[in-house]
């Protein structure tokens, strides 16, 4: 096994842009809500990696993944964005070739409305994709509920603990990053992690000593 | 009650986790030193030494 964390690892495989932002918020909020590890193609910051090698090597480190193909549309150029299926494609590819534990990997796979992959991602026929809607709330629960069921933990809270707790963290981080001097726009993606990690901390240190 | 059992990470990131956790303590209202600081322990009972006796 490459990475010793390797069953906490999740892959999150999603647009980067500013309109996907407040999901992709969702998303990694979710994923340390259930005690798992986001990853992503923005957490590694070595130039001497190419993109591909960074992205390979996350998916190898990781049991669980989070593809969001929902965006497979034409750019300002007229050109698809095929980034996302083909990420999930190395995902299937290494889960199908790789060893004992590449073997146990498990993805979500949303998309916007229910069935649309068909018209340009049909291969995934038989696939159990998720609609989100656009929806944060479903994305948060679409999450919770998977990997609850994938892992089998028992630690994990309920959908609705995690969206009442994202919605006050999604309102208090303007604040946060006026405090820090950040910006939402240029918000690098561990500094995003390192936010919602001490949120946790300190709501539940809050908790403990109220 | 929250019970998340939080799996942080070591990360190259451009402010440091102090920083972070003063500015959720700050937006949040919470006195970090009264949160986190242990209540002192409490005074060894000393001994009354009677030095006359």
């Amino acid at each position: 096994m490459a990475d010793p964390q390797y069953n906490n690892n999740v892959f999150i495989n999603c647009p980067f842009d500013t309109l996907y932002r407040k999901n992709f918020h969702a998303i990694v909020f979710t994923v340390y809500s259930c005690s798992f590890k986001p990853l992503s193609a923005l957490s590694e910051d070595n130039g001497t990696d190419n993109r591909l090698q960074k992205i390979q090597n996350l998916i190898e480190n990781s049991r669980y993944s989070i593809h969001d193909i929902s965006r497979t549309e034409l750019n300002a150029h007229g050109f698809p964005r095929f980034n996302m299926p083909f990420e999930a494609g190395i995902f299937f590819g290494a889960k199908r070739f790789g060893d004992k534990d590449q073997k146990n990997k498990n993805a979500l796979i949303f998309e916007k409305t229910k069935f649309s992959y068909q018209n340009y991602l049909s291969d995934l026929s038989g696939i159990d994709t998720k609609a989100h809607e656009n929806n944060t709330d479903i994305i948060i629960q679409g999450i919770r509920d998977w990997l609850k069921t994938s892992s089998r933990r028992v630690t994990i809270p309920g959908h609705l603990t995690i969206i009442e707790n994202f919605q006050k963290f999604q309102a208090d981080l303007p604040a946060i990053l006026s405090v820090m001097n950040l910006e939402m726009d240029t918000l690098p993606f561990n500094d995003l992690c390192l936010i919602v990690e001490e949120f946790w901390k300190t709501k539940m240190l809050s908790h403990r000593t109220s | 009650m929250i019970q998340v059992r939080l799996k942080t990470m070591e990360r190259k990131t451009t402010v440091s986790r102090a920083e972070v956790k003063a500015a959720w303590a700050k937006v949040l209202g919470i006195h970090e030193d009264t949160k986190t600081v242990r209540p002192a322990a409490k005074p060894c009972k000393k001994t009354v030494v009677n030095k006359q006796g």
